[in-house]
């Protein structure tokens, strides 16, 4: 068990690294699938999402990703919609365990599933050079309700601060409702709302994420739902992985990078359905499925990247 | 370069004492988790975001001793 924490933790920390998200909603039906109730499961990703961010966050702020403005301000939101989102686990908590389990795993489907669909047919788009959901963001800036600021760091000349805060409450409210840092829905938001660069999405995403898990964490640990020893364990993997993820950001076109975002967390989406599926019709079969498919994604995702990295990263040495 | 690099490996060995640290007491840790819901979940929080910002930190010091990215 444990070294099978420390693995999901360097592959999930690979992906957290180049996607900017804390990767809570791979672990947590990952670690459900491995017998851990889903509190518990939620729980202990934000726990292991505190420790990889903190260190995701050092490296991309190295790497000039990071508008800690934006980021500071989406947090504001945030807290408010992780405590409402922990209050409701409580609430389904006390009707009864599956209840919680099945109303978590459809929301995971549900979101996963519209922002996989979304990313993806944007990013193909602009591979194509065709016109994208990009353009989005521009009537969003045009919505004007005071006070307005700017954010330079990313690239936005004027928008309304509560906007801003909406968009961390939004993602505060997944991140203590589903044990996910929120990074799977802060980052097409931040792109395609705020319209800020991919990677300084990722970056901005993975700090707030860090203050915002801080809270959740202490908010999911009073409740008992932290299992703070599986979480040290998956950091050990993470914290090598998240270096390596960070630094392959440097060397794939940002369309890629959203392409990749879309395809992992509609594979993940689906994983979730057959978790679910599992424990509703009590088929074996279906919960070895979607353990397969989390391991596939997460393998499959996490080489690929490593791959790329190498790759161009031997091209310009050459 | 070489100071980055004591200071890196510094801030690792910080993080393994951590980590002995927590299983060493892990069945007082657990006790906590049972008895005293308050300060476990501030200790898993202050573990949790120091090993974190320890580690990311050693990183970041052995990334620009070796002139990468910073």
């Amino acid at each position: 068990m444990i070294s099978m924490l420390i693995m999901i933790g360097f592959l999930v920390g690979i992906l957290s690294g180049f996607f900017g998200f804390g990767g809570g909603f791979i672990i947590t039906p990952f670690i459900f699938a491995l017998g851990f109730p889903m509190n518990v499961a939620v729980g202990t990703s934000i726990a292991q999402i505190l420790g990889t961010a903190a260190i995701a966050t050092m490296r991309h702020k190295s790497l000039r990703h990071v508008d800690v403005k934006l980021g500071l301000l989406m947090v504001i939101g945030a807290f408010a919609g992780v405590e409402i989102g922990a209050q409701i686990i409580e609430r389904l908590k006390a009707i009864s365990p599956e209840t919680v389990d099945v109303a978590v795993s459809l929301v995971y489907i549900i979101l996963l599933g519209l922002i996989s669909a979304f990313m993806s047919m944007e990013a193909l788009s602009s591979r194509r050079g065709e016109s994208s959901g990009r353009g989005l963001y521009e009537r969003v800036q045009r919505i004007r309700v005071p006070p307005v600021i700017s954010l330079p760091e990313s690239g936005v000349a004027s928008i309304s601060l509560w906007l801003i805060i909406s968009l961390g409450f939004a993602t505060g409210l997944t991140a203590g409702f589903v044990g996910a840092g929120g990074g799977f829905l802060q980052i097409p938001l931040l792109i395609y709302l705020i319209g800020c660069r991919t990677t300084v999405a990722v970056g901005t995403n993975l700090f707030s994420m860090l203050i915002a898990s801080a809270y959740a964490c202490f908010s999911h640990a009073l409740k008992g739902n932290v299992d703070v020893f599986s979480a040290a364990y998956m950091l050990i993997g993470s914290s090598v992985g998240a270096q390596i993820g960070a630094l392959a950001t440097r060397y794939v076109r940002e369309e890629d990078l959203r392409l990749y975002f879309g395809v992992c967390v509609g594979l993940i989406s689906i994983s979730v359905a057959f978790e679910l599926l599992s424990k509703l019709t009590r088929v074996i079969l279906f919960g070895y499925i979607s353990l397969g498919m989390i391991i596939f994604t997460t393998l499959s995702l996490s080489s690929l990247i490593m791959i790329r990295a190498l790759r161009q990263g031997e091209r310009r040495t050459k | 370069m070489a100071l980055r690099r004591i200071v890196s490996a510094i801030s690792l060995f910080l993080a393994v004492i951590i980590y002995y640290l927590i299983l060493h007491y892990k069945s007082y840790i657990e006790y906590l988790r049972e008895m005293n819901a308050l300060l476990y979940a501030l200790l898993s929080t202050v573990i949790m975001l120091t090993l974190g910002l320890l580690i990311g930190f050693a990183w970041n010091c052995l990334s620009k001793s070796k002139g990468d990215g910073g």
